[in-house]
């Protein structure tokens, strides 16, 4: 009896409708109703899946409507309601799970989804900007190496909106005298999206180019700028491609490794209150919560505050899975929370790790004259 | 629209079962679109929903029940409102009370027993969106809060500033100040601070007529005339709706300590609790697992402890931590006598955090159903005998968890675990609950809560009280709107009442069944 919808059956049942994720999701806090929230989709589900005749008696109209494909897309893919999950559900992968299944059988309706989706395939980001541009912010005062130790993985958001800071990591890497070279042209979009919005048609295609232009290099270690690419890098392409020959890192795991190997050190003092934002991908995603904070502490002057909800219970900034492109209201009121919330601390700067965050943080604390964001290398460069 | 014709060919395809569909929208009869229309005046369109698929999400709570209930009640409300302040409760209580809509309040809807359900459809209030802080009294030790918010978030901010609440339900991550005070409150701390009524200083309530009511004087206690929060404690959202809660609030500790102690033997568990409540020592906390559970979280392949480990007793102590040293070596000492096992610091710190997640185990099941009764500390170990000779009749797969709530009462949280994909063998398991109320009445203690299925216990309970309950209900709520069908008396979709004898006699039938099926197992692969 009933649809298993890849295996999630199990889960489903498994739910005690405790509500406990409820509390706790951004997108329920901003929309309020039950359909919004991780339990009231999830008991959704579970009617659907559990349809027979007495639906047709009772007359209960359990359907997939419009209204439902909405919901199951308004979601950050932030994961925080599998944190405190009474019943140790893995509902980020659940999610994940069930948007496949819609995509499958044709049903995403977001048109902000497939035109990201589409754009990927055709020009390899999901800005529809030229693929042949991806390595133009390169300046030309960074030698690239021909004996690389280090592949520099930019990640569409760097190479096309956020140049200045792929341009600091790479002078960064320069002066400490690491020797790395980009992907370029022959790097492509990570897929981070398309796999979270459940559209994973051609995801292999892009891993596998992805990892076969890193293998070219001959370099045994990829740095990630993004935590998006990164968090993909780690835990989604072991899925689908057979061998990776690299070490991967973090680039705020990377300096953390460059401070402990003695190869950098911190020479200037800043003298700034600053507050880190656990960005969803790398905190809960990939469990990196310590290095970027190892970085930070480790710059004289600093005085380091932690927000009231960090680490696993760390609050999304509302970017994540799409939000921003399809439901950009949900978006902003997110990320104003979490820059409040910064401000309360008594920070001057916030500090991230993801482009991604940084770019709607930024976006919003701009309009409404709130503290800046600053990505942990753009930080780490001003104190070297 | 257009997008869902697209839906519908895809949709057939996926699910055959029925193969039905029909076009999504409203089945309102017409007095539900003038009421809808009424109140759109008064909230606005943002705030209220009327299409079944919304409506359907609002129609259950933590309980999951056969569909094949829906013919007895009709738990899918007509419409759901977000209310926004007591104003407009009250002006939207007075259109329903006019029409004769049933309403339903709900706060975070944690609770198993149907209280924010809806027997006959109506209004469902959603009042977690009602969820600031309205003020803090520092100086009188005071707090006053909107209905909404959780307690785990109130307490979370009271701690940042230096105060704590003193006592929370067990789901205080979900649960609303609301609907705890509602449900008559037990839960962590109730040992040293009480319930949820020992922390009520006054309630601004919305009384069924739409008269907005403000119980006491709430900076002092209340000394002489009734008092009025206790009227509302624990009444299920019959009689109002709570809209502003002022509650005690206390200065943090400086330490809190949790302590477990392992048993070889449940009943040595029993004993000393028994010791501890007659001793001087007031714990924040006493909460007791046994072995069963265990072999459940094992059976998940969640970490516990040694498997030698019959019963966990699991205590918390609070204050400062120069008194902590001397009150744990006292109960080292009760412990010692018994041949407790005291666990690691880490063991007990775990226990600590794991209070809210009580029933990590259901996912075993995968469908968990909880038992809970008050009994007398003095019958506590024969309560235990008896419950595990009944899980033994019944032939279950069920633990034991529970906790002290004060000096003299224990409370067991009895579950046991079964598959709700079989039908039968689910429905008469139900009837588990209702025996283990009845051995709590022989052991001279009670069910804990009313809601919608054990409404007919009231009058076990109070015998001739439940005459004047019933009177009280029937002079605040003269049109009958406010949650009718709960706690004082169950109601049908039809609004015909459910005789209790008759909802009795049918537990007896099923529990008979169950007797006779074979054992449940352990369900080895499935979905």
């Amino acid at each position: 009896m009933g649809i298993d919808i890849r295996g999630i059956t199990q889960d489903m049942y498994a739910c005690l409708q405790c509500g406990y994720c409820t509390s706790i999701c951004p997108i329920y806090e901003q929309l309020g109703w039950e359909s919004a929230s991780p339990r009231g989709k999830i008991f959704y589900l579970k009617q659907l899946t559990q349809r027979n005749l007495l639906d047709l008696i009772l007359r209960r109209k359990i359907e997939v409507t419009e209204e439902f494909i909405t919901r199951m897309f308004q979601c950050t893919g932030c994961g925080a309601c599998e944190e405190v999950c009474h019943v140790n559900i893995k509902l980020h992968e659940f999610w994940k799970k069930v948007k496949e299944w819609l995509f499958e059988e044709g049903l995403i309706s977001i048109e902000a989804h497939k035109k990201v989706h589409e754009r990927i395939h055709e020009f390899k980001n999901p800005f529809a900007e030229p693929p042949e541009n991806r390595g133009k912010w390169l300046p030309n005062d960074i030698k690239l190496s021909d004996k690389p130790e280090v592949v520099f993985f930019t990640g569409c958001t760097e190479a096309y909106r956020k140049q200045e800071m792929a341009v600091t990591t790479a002078r960064l890497l320069q002066k400490i005298g690491v020797p790395f070279t980009i992907l370029g042209p022959d790097e492509w979009c990570c897929g981070s999206i398309c796999i979270n919005t459940g559209q994973i048609d051609y995801i292999k295609e892009f891993a596998d180019h992805n990892v076969n232009e890193i293998k070219k290099t001959g370099a045994k270690v990829l740095v990630a700028a993004c935590a998006g690419c990164y968090n993909t890098i780690k835990n989604e392409y072991p899925k689908i491609v057979d061998d990776m020959p690299f070490e991967l890192y973090h680039v705020s795991e990377f300096l953390e490794k460059l401070i402990e190997d003695g190869r950098m050190e911190f020479t200037k003092e800043i003298d700034k209150t600053v507050t880190f934002h656990d960005s969803c991908h790398l905190g809960r995603g990939a469990g990196v919560f310590d290095a970027p904070r190892k970085v930070i502490k480790s710059i004289p002057g600093i005085k380091f505050e932690e927000m009231v909800r960090s680490r696993e219970m760390s609050r999304c900034c509302g970017a994540g899975c799409g939000c921003v492109a399809a439901f950009k209201t949900i978006a902003v009121a997110l990320a104003a929370e979490r820059v409040m919330e910064a401000e309360r601390t008594g920070a001057d700067l916030i500090i991230t790790t993801c482009p991604f965050c940084n770019l709607n943080l930024n976006n919003v604390a701009k309009d409404a004259g709130m503290i800046p964001t600053m990505d942990v290398v753009q930080l780490a460069y001003e104190a070297i | 629209m257009t997008i869902y014709w697209k839906i519908i060919p895809k949709y057939k395809k996926i699910f055959t079962i029925n193969g039905a569909i029909r076009r999504a929208g409203c089945d309102m009869h017409k007095k539900t679109q003038e009421t809808y229309n009424k109140i759109i005046l008064i909230t606005g369109k943002d705030r209220v929903r009327i299409d079944p698929f919304e409506r359907r999400m609002y129609s259950h709570d933590l309980a999951s029940l056969p569909k094949m209930l829906e013919f007895v009640f009709k738990t899918m409300p007509d419409l759901v409102v977000k209310p926004k302040s007591s104003e407009e409760i009250s002006e939207i209580i007075k259109v329903a009370a006019y029409e004769g809509i049933p309403i339903v309040p709900r706060g975070g809807a944690s609770w198993g027993l149907g209280g924010a359900m809806p027997v006959s459809g109506g209004i469902v209030f959603d009042l977690t969106r009602m969820n600031k802080i309205l003020d803090y009294d520092y100086e009188n030790l005071i707090v006053t809060v909107e209905p909404g918010i959780t307690w785990k978030a109130l307490n979370d901010n009271l701690i940042k500033r230096g105060y704590i609440i003193g006592s929370y339900p067990s789901s205080a991550l979900a649960a609303t100040v609301g609907g705890w005070i509602n449900t008559g409150g037990v839960g962590v701390g109730t040992y040293k601070y009480g319930s949820a009524m020992d922390h009520l200083k006054s309630l601004e309530v919305v009384l069924p007529t739409g008269k907005i009511l403000e119980t006491g004087n709430f900076r002092t206690s209340i000394f002489g005339g009734q008092d009025l929060n206790r009227v509302f404690f624990g009444s299920e959202g019959t009689l109002g709706i709570v809209t502003r809660a002022s509650l005690r609030i206390y200065p943090k500790p400086q330490e809190i300590r949790p302590i477990s102690y392992g048993f070889s033997n449940f009943q040595k568990l029993s004993k000393v609790v028994r010791q501890i409540t007659l001793s001087e020592v007031v714990p924040l906390h006493i909460s007791f697992l046994d072995g069963y559970h265990f072999n459940f979280l094992r059976d998940l392949g969640i970490q516990t402890p040694d498997s030698k480990i019959k019963g966990m007793l699991n205590i918390a102590l609070e204050g400062d931590s120069a008194v902590l040293d001397i009150e744990e070596k006292a109960l080292d000492e009760i412990a010692a006598k018994h041949k407790a096992i005291k666990q690691d610091r880490e063991v007990a710190r775990h226990e600590w955090n794991e209070r809210f997640y009580e029933l990590r185990t259901k996912r075993a099941g995968p469908t968990a159903t909880l038992g809970e009764v008050f009994v007398p500390i003095s019958e506590m170990s024969t309560m235990v005998e008896a419950t595990y000779n009944l899980i033994k009749r019944m032939k279950l797969r069920a633990a034991i968890t529970g906790m002290v709530s004060d000096r003299n009462t224990a409370i067991f949280m009895p579950y046991y675990l079964s598959d709700e994909r079989k039908l039968i063998r689910n429905m008469v398991s139900l009837s588990f609950v209702k025996k283990l109320g009845d051995l709590a009445f022989e052991h001279g203690g009670r069910p804990a809560g009313l809601g919608l299925f054990f409404s007919g216990n009231l009058k076990k309970m109070y015998d001739e009280g439940w005459d004047t309950m019933r009177d009280l209900k029937a002079i605040m709520d003269p049109y009958d709107i406010m949650n009718p069908g709960k706690t004082v008396e169950g109601l049908t979709r039809f609004g015909v009442p459910i005789p209790p004898f008759a909802l009795n006699f049918g537990m007896d039938m099923m529990a008979g069944v169950k007797h006779i099926m074979t054992k449940d197992k352990k369900v080895v692969s499935w979905g």
